[in-house]
């Protein structure tokens, strides 16, 4: 009589997150694709192996390479830890995005939902944080550097850029007490507090009547168990398996021991704050580290909160204009966003050309107007031409930040080489 | 907009609440700040003897992170190697007489002045003192600066 028994509790214990009869269309995989629960996965892997990690890595600058090293030779399926640490935390980077781009574009954040998209947001900046605080503890040459940039590009952010990069970094360079202070952030407190979040966002999840579905006459209910059940178990092993192999032949990368007196050419941020760097690069620091992000986090933050005429939560793209909308918006912002970058620097060259004005205004506002300009004008020609309202508006501009951010990213990571120069 | 209905009691309590919580933060922010040491002339860096440096030259402390600069006219300047753009460790290049960064190609001439963007700002310098004919430099206080000028420059 013990499978039985085994059986109930772990029911049990799963119908304490699901309810015990849900929508049928709610458990369609093109729902969500299993995003959410992929993220809490591979949180959960990540959790595991960081644990493991933990018995054999030395926080201090003097040994942290040397105790990967012998993790990597001396012990068994050391390496093979490693290696999945690496990538599921990478993986989640990426899943925790696409689970953003899902719940925004099945329009699934408004009304009871708003809380839980901020509660999202949260824990987006939680993931990249604990990404970023882990990715410097190798020691090496790619985690120094990196994170010498990308504490020094927080620097340029005016009144207290200065003072938040040294409080991050424990002084004005990385070194030790900066190795130290990532360590217990990225094992210790960033954990804890995702954890805590995720908590909250699973029950507001709930709160809410599960994922959000457009409304119909009568909708088909049912058995959590098995029908959600079986099929989150597959996805999991899926998941599991196909980290599993990559890990077993993908090595996750390690260069020689920091050394702080030789920069690499070129040093470039950790991949998903390229995006980033390659902004710096273009318009003023005060707009590139400050204005601009600013502006789009207060954006999406506020998505929710703006009044709409009609909303249909739950519905993708809100509607079919939406839909093409959104693949008009990509490809226009790809383009433009790539084309205005090598415009402004090869044609426009501001910095030079208006030498004499105050760099505020001819390397900051001026490219931002000029960029800011035809990108108005798309979107109103939605409005006008294709009678678009303001949800698929929103739409088509969230999707602009996003296909810009990634043009950028990609920009800076794979087509720049020697000194940051285009390799083409 | 409903209207903010609030007592003595609702008050106060938020009142200690938020007390608290400034509090809290407050220690949290204590125990993150970076301690800031006093100039002390026993953790200067001895560089080594004045007459040791010839005019017009760079020297190299690559432990220390920064380059010696000797002036045509005997001053001293002792330069951050810690490019300004986004900090990585330049390089001088004897042949152009001039310092490189390897990251994003900025340049800086031996004053620490920007020769080349992106970066914008001259090179940091760090304060030198001379005692007993030796140059001391002081390594943990690096001084930010827009542009050169001249009193930045130390004379035996
Ligand atoms: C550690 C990261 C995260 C985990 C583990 C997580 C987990 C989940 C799970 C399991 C669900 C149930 C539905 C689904 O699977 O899609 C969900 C829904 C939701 N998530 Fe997340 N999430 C994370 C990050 C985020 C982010 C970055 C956002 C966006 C800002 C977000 C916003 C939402 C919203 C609004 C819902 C409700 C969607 C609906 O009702 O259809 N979450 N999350
Ligand atoms: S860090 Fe020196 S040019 Fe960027």
């Amino acid at each position: 009589m013990r499978e039985p028994a085994t059986k109930k509790a772990i029911k049990k214990f799963i119908l304490h997150l699901h309810p015990l009869k849900i929508d049928k269309r709610a458990i369609a995989f093109n729902r969500t694709f299993g995003l959410g629960g992929i993220a809490a996965l591979l949180f959960t892997i990540l959790f595991i192996t960081g644990m493991m990690l933990k018995f054999v890595y030395i926080p201090s600058a003097g040994q942290a390479h040397d105790s990967i090293l012998s993790l990597k030779n001396d012990i068994i399926f050391g390496n093979l830890l490693r290696n999945l640490h690496y990538w599921s935390a990478m993986l989640l980077v990426v899943v925790a995005f696409l689970h953003l781009v899902r719940v925004f574009y099945s329009q699934s954040l408004f009304y009871e939902r708003r809380k839980n998209w901020l509660y999202g947001l949260l824990l987006m900046f939680l993931v990249v944080s604990a990404n970023f605080t882990g990715y410097l503890l190798p020691w090496d040459q790619l985690s120094f550097w990196a994170v010498t940039i990308m504490t020094n590009l927080l620097s340029y952010i005016p009144l207290f850029g200065e003072g938040l990069a040294d409080l991050i970094r424990d002084g004005d360079t990385v070194g030790e007490t900066t190795l130290l202070r990532f360590y217990h952030f990225h094992t210790g407190l960033l954990p804890l507090l995702m954890v805590f979040f995720m908590a909250i966002h699973f029950w507001l999840v709930r709160k809410a009547g599960g994922v959000a579905l457009p409304k119909i006459e009568k909708s088909k209910k049912v058995d959590t168990h098995p029908h959600l059940t079986y099929k989150e178990a597959f996805v999991a092993l899926i998941i599991i398996m196909a980290l599993l192999l990559f890990s077993i032949f993908v090595d996750a990368p390690l260069l020689e021991k920091a050394k702080p007196t030789v920069s690499p050419n070129p040093s470039k941020a950790p991949w998903y704050f390229m995006g980033f760097q390659e902004l710096l690069m273009h318009v003023h620091p005060v707009f590139g580290s400050f204005i601009i992000p600013l502006a789009v986090t207060v954006f999406f933050i506020a998505i929710p909160f703006i009044k709409y005429q009609e909303i249909e939560p739950g519905a993708w793209f809100h509607s079919k204009k939406g839909r093409k909308m959104t693949i008009a918006s990509a490809v226009f912002s790809a383009i433009f966003t790539f084309a205005f970058a090598i415009i402004n620097d090869a044609v426009f060259d501001f910095s030079n050309r208006l030498a004499e004005w105050p760099s505020l205004i001819s390397t900051g506002v001026l490219p931002t107007l000029l960029y800011l300009a035809p990108v108005t004008a798309f979107l109103y020609y939605f409005k006008i031409k294709h009678k678009a309202n303001r949800p698929e508006l929103m739409i088509g501009a969230v999707t602009i930040i996003l296909s810009a951010y990634i043009t950028m990213m990609l920009t800076g990571s794979l087509l720049r080489g020697e000194g940051m120069q285009l390799i083409f | 907009m409903k209207k903010l209905k609030i007592n003595r009691r609702k008050f106060f309590k938020r009142f200690l609440y938020s007390l608290v919580t400034l509090q809290f933060v407050y220690i949290l922010f204590r125990l993150f700040k970076p301690q800031k040491e006093a100039a002390d002339i026993e953790k200067f860096y001895d560089a080594g003897d004045v007459s040791f440096f010839q005019k017009g030259k760079m020297y190299p402390f690559g432990s220390e992170q920064f380059y010696l600069h000797r002036l045509t006219d005997g001053g001293f300047l002792a330069l951050s190697s810690r490019c300004t753009h986004l900090g990585c460790t330049v390089q001088f290049n004897a042949n152009n007489k001039r310092l490189e960064c390897p990251c994003h190609a900025s340049a800086f001439n031996t004053n620490g002045e920007v020769l080349s963007p992106p970066a914008t700002r001259a090179l940091d310098y760090y304060p030198v003192v001379f005692k007993n004919n030796r140059v001391l430099v002081d390594v943990n206080h690096p001084v930010r600066r827009n542009k050169h000028d001249n009193s930045q420059v130390k004379y035996v």
